[in-house]
């Protein structure tokens, strides 16, 4: 699945939270590589700056220093609104808590990223069965996230994710609110996406979830101590 | 545009969601954008809409002015009219008016008509045209030629079906023939609200004699000439004024001629206290934003996640505040239709609320410029109170908000800022709306404490005027006065019956200048003058004036066919007049005349002071003859309540001549209340609004506290796990809400004393930095705040520490 082209490109990336006169450091000295089409797992104990790297992946946040180039790009420094557009066009995003919006319904969800980069009503309609489709929730467009169950709304959830064909999937625990059998389906789910081309960028403090990508970073204290790579992927 | 309705469906969702804050957020903007939209609706009406006539900014009216006699502003003479109109080069044309009533007789029931003697220039002047006939010609603006007539639209549809049909018929005014030779378009009205019919001004020679230059009793209208403005036209006439100082006598003080537009003279008086109303309903509106934003504000924080959720999604922020604006404008637009209902409502009260000398009130309603006012309010208050919790909606941390956990982070100390200086900005806002509305509250009710100088209770008046084509002479109009008290003094529960030309509040006045018998006035001092009234002798007893000094005028004192003033009369003066030009001196005896060489009349009595005009006014001197005027107020006071009294009065005036009318009839009680009519629609309305204002910031400041408190439930629970007591956090949560009220009421407080200054001029008996005022309020208001926080005050200490830290 891997084409070998370099999709992200940490160097030195760091991160600092200023508050008062405390300086806590998140993130130190982080250089990472993924490239398109990899599956790699974030993973770590809690409080080891694994939501915070992620959120600076998905340009939810920005490093305090370092370089981080996404697909070529410098990323790193941009302006809010860039990285907004960057965000919208090249990264879905997968949540723990879902975050489906609960006054949308399903296919609403589903169709956000599409309306705020201006996509033709007739193209999102499509597009936005197509992908409820691939996760097996197009028979539910009408019903509104409370009405459906946490498997299903993290399925929903994956289809937001999927539905502008972007760059690199993030999910940030995606099984956390999911029992032991929603959290298979949803971790299938995913395997079958990237086997069928997506890259995926996961964090896990859950070592089964971490063990279904080909690569695990392992951080501590806001450091790469350790990176596990595993032969099963694409079995 | 796919998007906005995409937005406007979303926020249509969101709404409907939330019905109970949807309920206050609309209910609160209707309130204050309906009081708006009534009170714009009067402005329109009064200030703003343009008036019925062609070009009114060339239009003038010219008065006299003669200060130093206590006539500011005041007609102008016969003569001084040709003079202004002939003698200079700035009126393109001139016209003369005056208000005449006429008995209309030939009909059922004899009626009094209100019309007014006009120059047939008027209504070309104006650019008025009839809508049936013609107006008068040069010709009929003639002594002797003067017998035709142009009806308002109303009496003529009134009394012949048609504007039409009236043309060519004859009406019988008091006692000769007229005929109806145009109607007039009912616009006018909008001018001269109560005129029912115009006859030709055909000055009379009387009125052209030379002795009667100083007989002001006409209204002089003019159009300017193309290329003359104001203050050319200005200067022109003080130039006229300036050279009839140097020919007239100096004992009438400076004369001046004021030009003053058309329109001033037609608004000018209201126009300050209506946009003193509207200043006021725009400040309740402005606290009614900041409430909503404060609203907003909570919610924002509640739907941060989902706007987190959107921002990761790829909304930018203009995008997100463009929704969240949406949501504003509808909550606006809702509050716009339903403040409209309130509005219709409120100009029905406001109509009904209106003095009766407030100009044009029936075009009061919602008219399409009124309409587009309310949009407009709408659009700019939806923005307003959106915008700010939109930008700090639009500003949150993507990453923070979207992590998982219950409490989450404390809400930024920012936003907390914005959040209190809302209420503070409220608070403020509400103390400055309660001192102005204290200050007039404070001076109506000082008003109402003066003392008339008469007692109005149990007092009937009507007016019967005499017309002087059948009562020729002075003895018939004693004798139709002489016959008509007999019979009325002669009805069972009359106590006294008296006839007087112009009673205490009655329309008009009477000021006349006059001379002291061996008084000489300095240079520089003015003529004696002072009011004066006609009277019976009843008629102190009638209106309970007391007697202080000498005695009051006997019957045989009455003065028919001999003038007011002649050898051996008898006057009757005020205790201010007696003040004025005897001080500690008594005035008994003394004589006073017209001229400096009499004839005199001798003072043999000092009665207390009136107020004649307004309550607000104290009398600067009053005269009262003994003498019959032929139109006069019937003044009766009855042992009980006079209005039962009203049929059995016609009834007498008919039995006396049953072709006269009697019209004007009123209670002195119902005078005394109209006179003080604008007073009380300015103070009530100022009142209703500063009320609106004060509930709507407590509620403002008890929905803050109780969201602070909400904020604060963990820390809250911390303390008390600690050892904190309930009384150290309701002084916690008190001292809070006490630090929003104190800044506001310093703030508000620092704005009230410069907005009672633009009061000044609307107060009696009170100074705009009036103590009582600026104590009250702020103590009030405080108060207040301290009840409007103790509910979420008391909640706090109820918080159970275990719930509490559960959040963790």
């Amino acid at each position: 699945m891997t084409d070998n082209s370099t999709l992200i490109k940490m160097e030195g990336v760091k991160k600092v939270f200023y508050t008062d006169e405390v300086e806590t450091h998140a993130l130190s000295e982080i250089h990472l590589e993924i490239k398109k089409g990899q599956y790699i797992s974030i993973a770590g104990p809690s409080g080891c700056g694994k939501s915070t790297l992620l959120s600076i992946l998905g340009l939810l946040d920005s490093p305090t220093g370092g370089e981080y180039t996404l697909n070529g790009q410098p990323v790193a420094n941009l302006s809010i609104s860039e990285r907004t557009r960057i965000r919208n066009r090249e990264i879905g995003f997968i949540f723990q808590a879902f975050n489906l919006i609960g006054d949308l319904t399903v296919y609403e969800n589903v169709e956000l990223p599409l309306t705020y980069r201006g996509t033709s009503a007739a193209e999102r309609k499509q597009k936005v069965q197509h992908a409820l489709e691939r996760v097996g929730m197009a028979h539910r467009l009408r019903h509104y996230p409370s009405q459906l169950s946490g498997g299903q709304q993290q399925r929903v959830a994956v289809a937001r994710a999927l539905v502008g064909d972007p760059l690199i999937l993030m999910a940030d625990e995606p099984t956390g609110n999911l029992d032991s059998k929603n959290g298979e389906a949803v971790m299938e789910l995913l395997r079958d996406l990237h086997r069928n081309g997506a890259t995926v960028c996961m964090v896990t403090h859950d070592q089964r979830y971490a063990n279904f990508a080909e690569r695990t970073i392992h951080l501590f204290d806001g450091r790469i101590v350790e990176e596990t790579q595993e032969a099963r992927v694409g079995a | 545009m796919e998007t906005f309705w995409q937005d406007v469906r979303f926020a249509a969702r969101m709404l409907a969601k939330s019905p109970g804050f949807t309920a206050v957020a609309v209910l609160t903007l209707a309130l204050g954008i309906g009081a708006n939209t009534a009170i714009f609706s009067v402005v329109d009406a009064i200030l703003l809409r343009r008036l019925p006539v062609d070009a009114p900014e060339h239009l003038v009216v010219i008065h006299n002015q003669l200060p130093k006699v206590n006539l500011p502003r005041t007609e102008i003479s016969a003569l001084q009219f040709r003079d202004y109109a002939d003698r200079t080069d700035v009126f393109e044309s001139a016209a003369a008016i005056t208000f005449r009533n006429y008995n209309l007789t030939g009909t059922d029931q004899p009626q009094r008509l209100l019309g007014m003697r006009v120059s047939a220039s008027l209504f070309p002047l104006l650019g008025v045209h009839p809508v049936a006939g013609r107006v008068f010609t040069a010709a009929e603006d003639a002594y002797g030629a003067q017998h035709v007539v142009v009806l308002s639209q109303n009496v003529a549809e009134r009394m012949y079906g048609s504007a039409q049909g009236s043309i060519g018929k004859r009406l019988q005014l008091d006692g000769e023939s007229y005929e109806i030779v145009g109607v007039l378009p009912r616009a006018l009205e909008v001018i001269y609200a109560d005129v029912e019919f115009w006859t030709p001004m055909a000055f009379t020679p009387r009125e052209l004699n030379e002795e009667r230059r100083w007989s002001l009793t006409f209204e002089m209208l003019g159009r300017l000439r193309r290329g003359v403005g104001l203050a050319a036209a200005r200067a022109t006439m003080a130039t006229m004024a300036a050279r009839m100082n140097g020919s007239m006598d100096s004992s009438m003080g400076a004369f001046g001629i004021e030009v003053r537009p058309f329109v001033e003279e037609h608004v000018g008086d209201v126009r300050q206290p209506l946009y003193i109303l509207l200043g006021a309903v725009s400040l309740v509106l402005l606290i009614a934003c900041a409430n909503i934003a404060n609203l907003l504000l909570a919610r924002g924080s509640a739907r941060s996640r989902e706007l987190a959720i959107r921002g990761a999604m790829g909304a930018a922020r203009s995008r997100i505040v463009t929704q969240l604006l949406t949501e504003s404008l509808l909550l606006a637009v809702l509050g716009g239709a339903l403040g409209l209902l309130i509005a219709e409502w409120g100009c029905q009260l406001l109509i009904r609320m209106a003095p009766a000398n407030l100009l044009r009130t029936a075009a009061i309603g919602l008219d399409p410029a009124v309409l587009l006012f309310t949009l407009a309010v709408s659009v700019v208050v939806g923005v307003l109170f959106g915008l700010a919790p939109a930008l700090e909606a639009a500003r949150k941390d993507l990453a923070g908000a979207l992590k998982e956990g219950g409490r989450g982070t404390p809400e930024a100390s920012g936003r907390q800022g914005l959040r209190r200086a809302l209420v503070i900005s409220e608070i403020a806002l509400a103390i400055v709306l309660l001192i102005c509305s204290g200050l007039l509250l404070r001076s109506f009710e000082k008003l109402l404490e003066v003392k008339p100088g008469f007692d109005p209770t149990n007092v009937l008046t009507a007016q019967v005027s005499l017309p002087r084509t059948k009562y020729t002479d002075e003895a018939k109009i004693a004798s139709f006065s002489d016959a008509l008290l007999a019979r009325v003094s002669s009805l069972p529960g009359v106590l006294h019956a008296a006839m007087a030309d112009q009673p205490p509040l009655t329309p008009g006045t009477d000021n006349s200048v006059f001379s002291i018998r061996d008084y000489h006035p300095g240079p520089k001092d003015p003529q004696p003058h002072a009011d004066t009234i006609y009277t019976t002798p009843d008629y102190f007893a009638a209106m309970r004036i007391p007697l202080l000094q000498g005695r009051t005028y006997l019957e045989s004192e009455m003065r028919p066919n001999r003038g007011p003033i002649g050898e051996g009369s008898v006057v009757v003066i005020d205790e201010a007049l007696a003040k004025i030009f005897w001080g500690r001196e008594s005035a008994l005896g003394k004589q006073l005349g017209w001229g400096d060489k009499g004839p005199w009349a001798t003072i043999v009595g000092v009665v207390g002071t009136v107020r004649s005009d307004d309550l607000a006014e104290e009398s600067k001197g009053t005269i009262y003859f003994p003498y019959h005027a032929p139109g006069m107020t019937l003044v009766v006071r009855t042992g009980s309540d006079p209005r039962p009294f009203v049929a059995a009065i016609r009834q007498q005036v008919q039995g006396v001549d049953s072709d006269q009318p009697v019209y004007d009839v009123k209670t002195m009680a119902e005078r005394v209340a109209a006179s003080v009519e604008r007073r009380r629609f300015s103070a009530t309305l100022l009142g209703l609004f500063a009320a609106l204002a004060f509930a709507l910031a407590l509620i403002g400041l008890h929905g803050v506290i109780s969201y602070l408190v909400a904020q604060r439930t963990h820390e809250i629970g911390v303390r008390m796990a600690l050892g904190a007591r309930p009384v150290g956090v309701l002084r916690l949560v008190l001292s809070q809400a006490l630090g929003m009220a104190a800044a506001g009421v310093v703030i508000g407080l620092i704005a009230g004393f410069f907005a009672a200054r633009l009061l000044a001029n609307q107060l009696y008996g009170v100074q705009p930095v009036d103590p009582a005022t600026f104590l009250v309020v702020p103590t009030l208001l405080t108060a207040a705040s301290l009840a409007a926080s103790s509910i979420p005050a008391w909640r706090a200490t109820r918080v159970d520490p275990l719930v509490a830290l559960r959040y963790e």
